[in-house]
Order: structure tokens, then sequence, then C-alpha cells
């Protein structure tokens, strides 16, 4: 029932090679996490110092979200500041005191650094810093690099996380903190279950408001929602915390040992911790095991996007049957997803980094009966009569947790069966 | 600095992306950093295209920046010139590789291919995407064109300027070359759409040019009349009027009698208009913005062919601003040169229109103020590339744009009628439908449907709206099959894990 | 505070390299060759410099009339706030970019070929770039974008001669925006210390920007000169030299008046003479100068070696 396979060194992959090529990388730049984090930080404002294409690419992210006038906007750099005619943070105040103006009820800025920006070496962090003595306490202004040149996608949320860290007041009792974005539906359920645990200080980074964050320091052990937060993990550690390791809450089997493993570091019994989860854990596999038939001996191929691949992966292959023939990530941390590749079946073909047409190249040949990639790939590989998994559905749908386990066998299940159904 | 939530175009490289897309035989590679691959999207996705665009970016990252990016671009060129065999290539910059100056023409020049190499110079910080399109397509003409080799036949044209992404190019193209077909004339080359660079090498031989779209092939048909004589016919023929203008400059120049092929013409617009039904739109309030070809043709359409009163015209593209200025001046309306949606939603306000013609925007503007809309301009999204034929130009797109027209303003009336019946015995939402009163069941029945706790309600109010009704109905009847008469947190799981192997 | 831009330039691999198109095209193939004129990328670029008031824009207006003469598409722009480099060809004093800009409320875009360049005598196309804006100390701004809209609506290429007339003693920011591309400066001064002292100035300037373009001193014009011994000293110290030497002649100084080039006065024999020094000149530059490799002098050298003891 709820007896979870043993896990081996022998046969996972903490020692397999990784394949990396340099190439052209199809991935999007980290300016894009700024589409779900305005929605998590709710009285928090997004301002991107960038061009046309930094807005441009916002406004193609968000879709129709854009219409509904959202928390995030561009500063578009031109001529007459690359030119040194008009000076760039009397700009910047002008254009932070109008949108103030227009959204009083903003308690957090961020400014966003961008690939112009950056090259141009325009100190973001000095403006941040007058910006808050201008408007504090009403407004905290922080700021971060979203760039691509700094930032792969969801390493995005890691730079905006790693800028609230120094911020975090200091923790006056031990604390769990679960770090990284998850659905509210996702982080309520959470809760309920630490508070039925008997962990009764949980916090989440980030919160849902600017004040609320949570108080971090010695006492804090932190666990990782999410696999991409290198840079957030160090600056807890700076202040203090302690990583609890574990995989990540996706599937049963992931959310279980996440869950036992905060239990662990808290002192609660095992066989309490167990009985909490056994319900919903048993109604998890029950409500995946509908998706089996559509998945098992099913081979995958993962191309690289938001670094989730290998804990997908990892649930697709140990729970759902399926053949993984690569997987491939942005980028492979070692420790964070050490337990993670414990759990991979052995010799797992593994990449980090992407040279986008040799890949393609190599799926061509392997001819899987899935692949999971971007949008700039879906619809043309679909042509070629590869059935494809959109990936920026697995970033943006609630996915973690038992009650969503269902959810995500589903995504990957869906593309499968209608190839089944469609006649024409 | 411009503070700015909405683009209507995108960076110039766009537009260069669009005629790359657009034609046969050409790759384009883009010094840029990682995550401009996110254009790629706006081919695959908005205009549903089965195939990448031809476009190779060297999306370089910090740990580039500190070496030879300038190498990287030369590897890249290179790589895609082996790997994709083009005819011709396009090589440029981005906004941010255009900070570094690392010459992407010169470089490309370097390598000595055997095919042409045009560089593209498109200032990202001044320029927008439709100056991209144009100045790359100009260039690419330039640098492919070749010599006339002959007298070319008095009634061949050209067609210029349809690109990938264009709203309702596709389908303009087919309507065009129809048309020009039943009227005896010759389509030689059509570019860039469809066209490779072989075929814009023949575009000397025919007789003169038609500019399909101003924005894309102006500057290339001026060009080719300097350098070959080609006369250019620079009427859209979006509405009955331009159509028939287009017709009659088109016949003008290939020396071709067009009355005949006019006789035989019945565009159902003029008789749709006339019909009594119509008789509502009389002098109807329309304000109009949009890309400059469209947002003039289709004041002339609203006024001249449906007889509704322009309150407003104006467009984001001051490339055209005169022309713009110079329609408005017909309607006796002040022309809003703008790019800022703030100032459009604000002067949409003002104006206060019964119909919003206008871009994406205006439309999402048009349903804040609750004012009926329709889509005539880029900027474009996927429903403006529908699965049906559907032209914006000729007698064709002339009835398309009857339908576009007054569509939102027939479900206007609809919704003006439901309003009127809201409070109606009969006719109110709270009335049973009256044609089921004989077998209404019992108001009686149905004592013991489950009650929901407070807890259970807060969280089914998480679930996202479109699906909340679903997940209601499946967790009561969940509930009802298990005898429960409270319905708690944990039975909205259990339900939703219960039916998790249906369809979603 | 901001902005350090790194240039990467490979300036030297990349200038000159020739495109290696296929010659002839194949059976049953249709190759597209790439249009020459791109190659050589368009047309030949001269900058005139030269300290305030030494005739600058006599020289340039006068050149760009000969360079029609010998049936050349010309384009002429005045990089000066006086905007007073082509009235000679044009007749009046034209609107500036700057005026064509604030009526458009500084939005290039909007601008049209018509807006800002007027045909003169022989055809040639006159631009003047005009003052800062009020509020703006940077006048070269207005050249840099003047030199913008010229590439944007393709003058640049669609001419066999460009000319830029440039303000004298500034060679600094914007001004330097011609010298982007130039392909021959050429330096007008006189026989006196003070244009020499100027001129030395500009070499240094453009001895600098020479390393990261293509552009490279042309010549020296002697203006208003009889004798040019100071000059001939400071050339064989630098390794400049004479393109041309236009006399002092009452002529000249009443085309200015007149409002008229050279070539619509009435005749003499002198006037034939400059006029024919004009147009050797026109033909000289058109067949191509020598790069020069000149090293300018020190303040301290030229204040030693020019003068009397």
């Amino acid at each position: 029932m709820n007896q979870i396979a043993p896990i081996t060194a022998a046969a996972g992959c903490l020692d397999t090679p990784v394949l990396r090529q340099r190439g052209q990388r199809e991935v999007f730049c980290g300016l894009t996490g700024i589409v779900w984090l305005h929605r998590r930080i709710q009285d928090a404002f997004f301002l991107v110092v960038g061009s046309r294409t930094c807005a441009h690419l916002l406004q193609s992210a968000a879709g129709v979200m854009i219409f509904a006038e959202p928390r995030f906007a561009t500063a578009i750099i031109d001529e007459r500041d690359l030119a040194g005619l008009a000076d760039a943070n009397d700009e910047l105040d002008r254009v932070v005191s109008r949108l103030i103006e227009r959204r009083p009820e903003i308690k957090m800025l961020f400014l966003v650094g961008s690939c112009p920006s950056e090259v141009i070496k325009l100190d973001l962090s000095r403006a941040a810093l007058r910006l808050n003595k201008r408007f504090a306490p009403e407004l905290r202004v922080l700021s971060y690099s979203g760039s691509g040149i700094e930032t792969t996608f969801t390493e995005g949320e890691d730079a905006c996380l790693a800028a609230l860290v120094p911020e975090l007041p200091a923790a006056e009792t031990d604390a769990l903190m679960v770090v990284g974005t998850l659905a509210e539906i996702v982080e309520d359920q959470f809760a309920r279950l630490f508070a039925a645990m008997g962990i009764r200080n949980v916090g989440f980074l980030p919160a849902r408001r600017a004040v609320e964050m949570p108080p971090v320091g010695p006492g804090t052990k932190y666990l990782l929602a999410q696999p991409f937060l290198a840079g957030t993990a160090l600056g807890l550690e700076r202040r203090g915390a302690t990583r609890i390791a574990a995989p990540f809450p996706l599937g049963v089997e992931g959310t279980h040992a996440w869950f036992m493993a905060a239990a662990a570091a808290f002192g609660i019994a095992p066989d309490i911790a167990a009985s909490v989860l056994a319900a919903p854990a048993a109604r998890a596999k029950a409500a995946i095991a509908g998706h089996r038939e559509a998945l098992a001996g099913r081979r995958i191929m993962f191309f690289p996007d938001s670094q989730l691949e290998i804990p997908l992966a990892r649930y697709l292959a140990r729970e759902l049957g399926m053949v993984l023939l690569e997987v491939g990530t942005p980028f492979l941390h070692r420790e964070h997803l050490a337990e993670e590749l414990a759990m991979l079946p052995a010799g797992t073909f593994l990449s980090e980094g992407q040279d986008v047409e040799k890949q393609l190249d190599r799926c061509r040949d392997a001819a899987p009966d899935m692949v999971v990639c971007g949008m700039g790939l879906a619809n043309p590989l679909e042509a070629e009569g590869i059935t494809t998994k959109w990936s920026i559905e697995l970033v943006f749908s609630p996915i973690q947790g038992f009650e969503q386990a269902a959810d995500l066998a589903a995504l990957f299940a869906r593309p499968l069966r209608r190839r089944a159904l469609l006649k024409v | 600095m411009q503070l700015a939530l909405w683009t209507y175009e995108g960076p110039p490289h766009i537009g260069a992306m669009r005629v790359a897309t657009a034609m046969r035989g050409v790759h384009y590679v883009l010094h840029a950093p990682q995550g401009d691959t996110y254009a790629d999207l706006l081919f695959t996705m908005i205009e549903r295209r089965d195939a990448r665009p031809p476009v190779t970016y060297t999306t370089f990252q910090a740990r580039d920046l500190g070496g030879d990016t300038a190498g990287l671009f030369k590897t890249a060129v290179a790589d895609a010139y082996a790997r994709f065999k083009p005819q011709a290539m396009l090589v440029g910059a981005s906004c941010t590789a255009e900070l570094i100056q690392d010459d992407p023409g010169g470089l490309a020049l370097a390598l000595g291919l055997p095919i042409p190499v045009v560089p593209l110079e498109l200032p990202a910080y001044q320029r927008k995407e439709n100056f991209g399109a144009s100045e790359t397509f100009y260039r690419l003409v330039r640098a492919c064109v070749g010599p006339r080799t002959g007298t070319p036949a008095p009634a061949s044209c050209n067609l210029l300027g349809p690109t990938a992404l264009g709203f309702r190019h596709r389908d303009d193209v087919t309507e065009i070359t129809r048309l020009l077909g039943e009227l005896g004339l010759t389509v030689n080359v059509v570019a860039p759409l469809g066209a490779s660079p072989a075929d814009l090498a023949c575009i000397p031989e025919a007789a003169f040019n038609i500019v399909l779209y101003p924005e894309t092939a102006l500057a290339t048909a001026t060009w080719l009349e300097r350098q070959y004589g080609q006369k250019f016919v620079n009427i859209p023929p979006i509405g009955v009027g331009a159509t028939r203008d287009f017709i009659a400059a088109v016949a003008a120049l290939a020396g071709i009698d067009a009355a005949p092929f006019l006789a035989a013409q019945n565009a159902r617009l003029p008789w749709y208009s006339r019909s009594i039904d119509s008789t509502y739109l009389t002098e109807k309030r329309v304000f109009v913005f949009g890309d400059a070809t469209h947002a003039i043709a289709l004041a002339r359409v609203a006024a001249e062919e449906l007889g509704y009163k322009i309150v407003g015209l104006g467009t984001y593209a001051r490339e055209f601003a005169r022309e713009v200025r110079a329609a408005a001046k017909l309607y006796d309306v002040e022309p809003l040169i703008s790019d800022d949606y703030l100032e459009v939603e604000a002067a949409i306000k003002a104006a206060n229109p019964a119909l919003v013609l206008g871009t994406q925007m205006e439309r999402h503007i048009a349903k804040r103020l609750g004012l009926p809309c329709a889509v005539i301009s880029a900027p474009v999204h996927v429903q403006d590339f529908p699965a049906r034929y559907s032209p914006f130009m000729g007698f064709e797109g002339a009835n398309v744009l009857f339908d576009t027209l007054t569509h939102p303003l027939m479900m206007g009336l609809e919704e003006h009628l439901l309003g009127m019946f809201r409070e109606d015995f009969e006719f109110s939402e709270a009335a049973a439908p009256s044609h089921l009163a004989a077998t209404a069941p019992a108001a009686s029945v149905v004592a013991s449907a489950p009650v929901w706790d407070e807890q259970a309600e807060r969280e089914l109010r998480k679930i996202p709206f479109f699906v909340r009704g679903k997940a209601r109905r499946n967790t009561e009847r969940f509930a009802a099959e298990q005898s429960l008469s409270l319905i708690k947190l944990e039975t909205l799981y259990d339900a939703k894990a219960y039916y998790s192997g249906d369809a979603a | 505070m901001n902005h350090v831009v790194d240039t990467n330039k490979l300036a030297d691999k990349l200038r000159g390299a020739s495109c290696g198109t296929s010659c002839g095209d194949g059976e049953g193939s249709l190759q597209v060759a790439l249009d020459p004129a791109l190659q050589i990328t368009g047309a030949k670029v001269f900058a005139v410099y030269g300290k305030g008031g030494i005739g600058k824009s006599t020289t340039s207006s006068n050149l760009s009339a000969a360079f029609a003469k010998i049936g050349k598409r010309v384009l002429q722009i005045g990089c000066d706030p006086k905007h007073d480099s082509t009235f000679t060809l044009t007749k009046r004093l034209v609107p500036t970019v700057i005026d064509a800009l604030e009526a458009v409320d500084f939005h290039p875009e909007e601008l049209r070929v018509e807006d800002f360049v007027y045909p003169g005598y022989g055809g040639v196309n006159c631009v003047e770039a005009g003052g800062p804006p009020a509020g703006t100390g940077c006048g070269g701004y207005v050249v840099g974008q003047t030199v913008k809209l010229l590439k944007e609506h393709h003058l640049l290429e669609d001419s066999d001669v460009v000319i830029f007339d440039v303000l004298g003693d500034v060679v600094c920011g914007g001004f330097a925006a011609p010298l982007q591309h130039a392909e021959r400066a050429l330096i007008v001064t006189a026989n006196d210390f003070d244009s020499i002292f100027a001129m030395n100035r500009i070499v240094a300037a453009i001895a600098a920007k020479a390393k990261n373009y293509h552009v490279r001193l042309g010549g020296v014009i002697a203006n208003r000169s009889a004798a040019t011994d100071q000059l001939d000293k400071y050339n064989a110290a630098t390794g400049l030299s004479t393109l041309a030497r236009f006399p002092d002649l009452d002529i000249i100084r009443q085309s200015r008046l007149k409002k008229s080039v050279l070539f619509e006065m009435e005749d003499s024999p002198a006037l034939r003479l400059v006029q024919q020094d004009y147009l050797t000149l026109a033909e000289t530059l058109w067949a191509g100068v020598a790069p020069l490799a000149a090293v300018p002098l020190k303040d301290r050298e030229i204040f030693d070696l020019l003068g009397f003891e």
C-alpha cells in the first residue's frame, strides 16, 4: 500500500555521465518568471528595465493576462538613454514615480535587469537602494536580473527569491520554510498536511504579500519545493538556515518522501507522519492508476526547459512505467537533485545545456512516443508525426502534491489519447 | 525611457523574421542572447506553422561575453549554411547584440560563403517591427534581383508585401491572385510570401508592381521604379470602393479593359448594405485604430459602404502618420497618432462610439468599456488565422468585412433585447423555460441534496471558475452515491480522485 | 556612471573582404548572385573638415557641383549648426534636419525624404543637419541622427558621391559620426599658423578613428593661399600631402554673395582655371586617392615648426 521501493545507489544515476553540448538554446530567459511571480506575490510590481524586445516577450508570454493591466511593465531604453543624453537614474525615477501614482496599492517593486541593461552596465541595485530610501516605508524596492544572459527561464524565479532573502526578517523560533512558488491550492494542501503531522511553524517563500515574507535564521530548516533555486538556497544558508534533503514533491513517491524528510527533520515519529499521509497517498495512487494504461511502456524524451525534467522523468518512469530515452535539462544541480538522481533508472541518458539542432537529430533518430518540449518546437514536431507535451503547461499548472499527481499524469496521457482518437 | 505595458509592434528583428519565414530558401542568423528564441512561438503558435522559422540564434550567455562572441557568431553562420543549405542568408543582431557591436555583416562576409549574405542593420532602439520587415525585404530584393532579360508583357505584375504573421495576408494573396487572373493578368512573382531568392531575381520580368501592403513593400517598390522603371499601384484593395479603384489602376497600367470583369462581379456587401435590416446601422458611431493601411481602408468602408459615422481614426504606425492625418480630414475627426494604449483608451472613451474597430488591444479596451468591437489589424492573435478562408481584400474580402463590421452590433442588438426582457415574467432568468411548463418537476423534490461545509466551499472557490461547475457537480454526485449528507474538504478530493480517469 | 560599451571590433579582418560569388550559373540552376553594388558598399564618401571660416562650405559645394558635372549622383550634407553648407547649390537656406524633427515632435520614423533632402545645382541632393535643439547641449547628436536618417532612407547608397561638410574645430561625439561612414577625410586649410594648428588636431582625431573604421586621410586642400610654404613644411613633417590648391580669388568670394557655385559665374580665364582645378580634384577623388598614414605633431612641435625665426 504505502511501501516505497527501497532506493539503492547502484540503481540510480548519481554517477551517470551527462552529455553537454553548446549550441543554440531554445529556452526562455528569466524575465518569463515574472508572469507567474506577479500572481504569487499579490502586492508586488515587476518593472523590467530593458528594450522593446523585453516588452514584446512579456506580452507574448502573458497572453490575455496583459490586457488586465497586470502588475508588470517594461521601461524601454531608447536612443537618448544609450547616447548618455538622458540620465538613466533620472529617467528611472520619473518612470517609477508615474507608476506609483497609478498603482498606490503596490507594496514591493522589483527593478528587473535585462540583457540590454546588463550590457550597458546599468546599476539597478544602486537605483533600487536610492528609490528605497525615497519611497520607504510604503514601498520597498529591490532588484534582480532576469536577463537571458544570466538566467535561463525558471532561474528568473531563483534570482527574484534570492533578492528577497537578505530582506527577510530574522527568525526568533525554529521553523520550516518551504521554498519555491507553488499554486495557492497546493500550498494550502501542504500547510494542512504539515499541521496534521505536528509541524506548526511553517512559512512559504514567496509569501502572498510583501509584508508576510517568512523569517529566517539558524533555527530555520528549509525544504525546496522547486529544483531551480540554487541562488536562493545559498542565500538562506548564509543566514543560517539548513536544507532538508529530499526528492521533489511530484508524484506519490516524491511527495511522500518530501513530507517524510520534513517530519524526520522536526523529530516527528515516522509512523505518525506516515499515518497522516496514508489517506491522500492512497487516494492519489488509485487516481493515477487510470493513466498507467496510456503511459506504461511509452518512450519519452525531454528537451531542456524548466529544470523540472529530472523529477518529472523520475515520476513518469517509476510510477507510470514510462521509458526514458533522454532527459535534457538546462542546468543540473548535483546537490539539490541528488535524491532524484538516485531514483532514476540506472543508465538513463542525461544531457545538460543544449545544442538544439543536434538534439533534434537525436530525437528523430530515437523516434520517441512522446517529446516534452517548448512551444517553439512542439507544432513542428507534431507535423513530423511526433506526439508532444508542451512543457510550459507544467510550469503554470498545479502539479505538486498528492491531489495533483493524477492531474500531472493526465497532462502526459492526454496527447497520447488524442492521437489515438483522431481519425484524420 | 518609455514606460510600456503593451507594445503594438515588436522590435525590428521580428519584422526581419517575418520576411525570412515567409520565404523559401532563406536562412536568418541572428546574433542574440539566450531567450530571444521566444520569437519562434509567434510563428508556431499564433500562425500555427508546421515548421520552425528558418532562424538560427547564437543565444549567448554571460560566460560567452567574456570570450569570443564574434567567433560564436561566425560558427553559427557556418553551421547554419552547412545544415540548411539556403539560397541566401540574412545576418543581423537583436537589440542586445547591437550593443556589443560585433558587426554580424562583416563577420559573415569574412566567411566567404558562395551565396549572397545580406547584412541587416535594424536599429533596435529607434525602429520597430514594420520597419524591420520593410528594410529586410528591400535589402533582400536589392541583393537578389537580376537584370531584365527581355520586354515584359504589359499585363504582367508582381504582388509585393505579404509576409509571415501578417494580418490576413495568407487569404488576401489568394483572393487578389485570383482576381488578377480573372482580370487577364499574369502574376509573375509574389514576394516575400512563398518566394525564394531565385524568384526575387525574376522580379524585373514583370511590367509593373502591386504594393499590397505599403508597410512592407513601399520602399522596395520605390527602388524598383528607380532601377527598372517599373511603375507600381499602391491602393490596398480593402472594401468595394478601394477594390474598384485598385482594378482601375491595375487595368490602366496593364492596358486592359476592366469593364467586363467589373460587370460580372457580384459582391454581397452592396446589397446587404442596402437591405432593410441594415437601416439600423445608419450613422452608428465608429472608432477606428490600427496599422495605417487597415485603419484608412476600414474608415472608408465604414463610412461609404456601411453608412457608419467615423468618430475617431488613428494609427500606431508613425511612418504613415501623414496618410492617416489626411484621411482623418475627410471625416472631420482629430487624427490619433500614438503607440501609447492609454492614450488610445482615453480617446475611445471620449469619442463614445457604438463600435470599436482596432487591434487586439482595442478589443480589450472595448470589452472593458462594454462596447462592441471587431479586430481589423495587426498586432495579430491566434484568432486572426482562422481555419476558414477569410480575406480582407477583394470582393470576397468586402463580404467578410460586412459580417465583421455588423455582427458585433447585431450581438449588441440581442443583448439589448435580453436586457429589455430581464424583468419579464416569462423571459427572465429566474423563470423556467416556458415551453417546459407542462413537464416541470414538482417543486418539492430533492429534499436531501448534500450540504457543503464551510471549509469545502472555500476550497471549491480555489478551483478555477471554468472547471468549478464540473467540480461541484462531480463532488455532489460522488456524495450522493456514497450516501453522504455533508460534503467536507476530504470529500472534494475523494471525488476528484474517483473521477480522475475520466476525460478532463 | 553607466555605460561602458565594450567595443569588440575586428575591423582589420573584416573590411574590404570580398564575397566570393560564383561566376556563372551551373546547368539548369538559377543561382542568385550578390548585387555588386552592395559588395562595394555603395557610394564614395568624403568627410571635409577644417577650421571655421576656412572655406569648407565653398570648397564642398563647388566640389559637389564638379562631381555632378562629371556625371555623378551627389549628396552633400552640411554638419554645421550654421546650416550654410549648401546654399550656393539650392539658392536658399533650406530647412534643417532639426527643423524637420521638430515638426514631427522628434519622431524620426514619421519623416519622408522630401522633408529634409533638397535637390540643387546639377541635381546635387542637399541636406543640412542644423543645430542642437534647445536644452540639449550635444550638437553632435544631431549629426548622428542625420546620418541615421540618411541610412534608413537608403540615401547613402543611392548616391555615387557623398560629401560631409563638417564643423571645423570640433571633432568629438556626433561630429565624428561622418568618419564612421567616410572613406577619405579631406582637410581644408590655409597657409597660416591657426589653420594648420587646427588641422593638426583634426589629423589626430581622424587617426584615432582610423583604428576602428576604414576612414583614412585623403589629403589637404589649400584654400585662399597664394603661397604654401608653411603647409609644405607641415606636410613634410607629418606625411600629409596637398591634393588641390585654390588661390584667393575675388570671383570665389563673389560666388558666395551671389549664392552660386563657380560653374554658374561669368566666364573669365581665372575662373576657368579654378573650375578646371575643381573638375580635376573631382576626377582624382573619384579615381581614388591613396590613404595617407599621417602622424600628427605635438602642439610644441608645430609651434616650433611653423613660422619664421
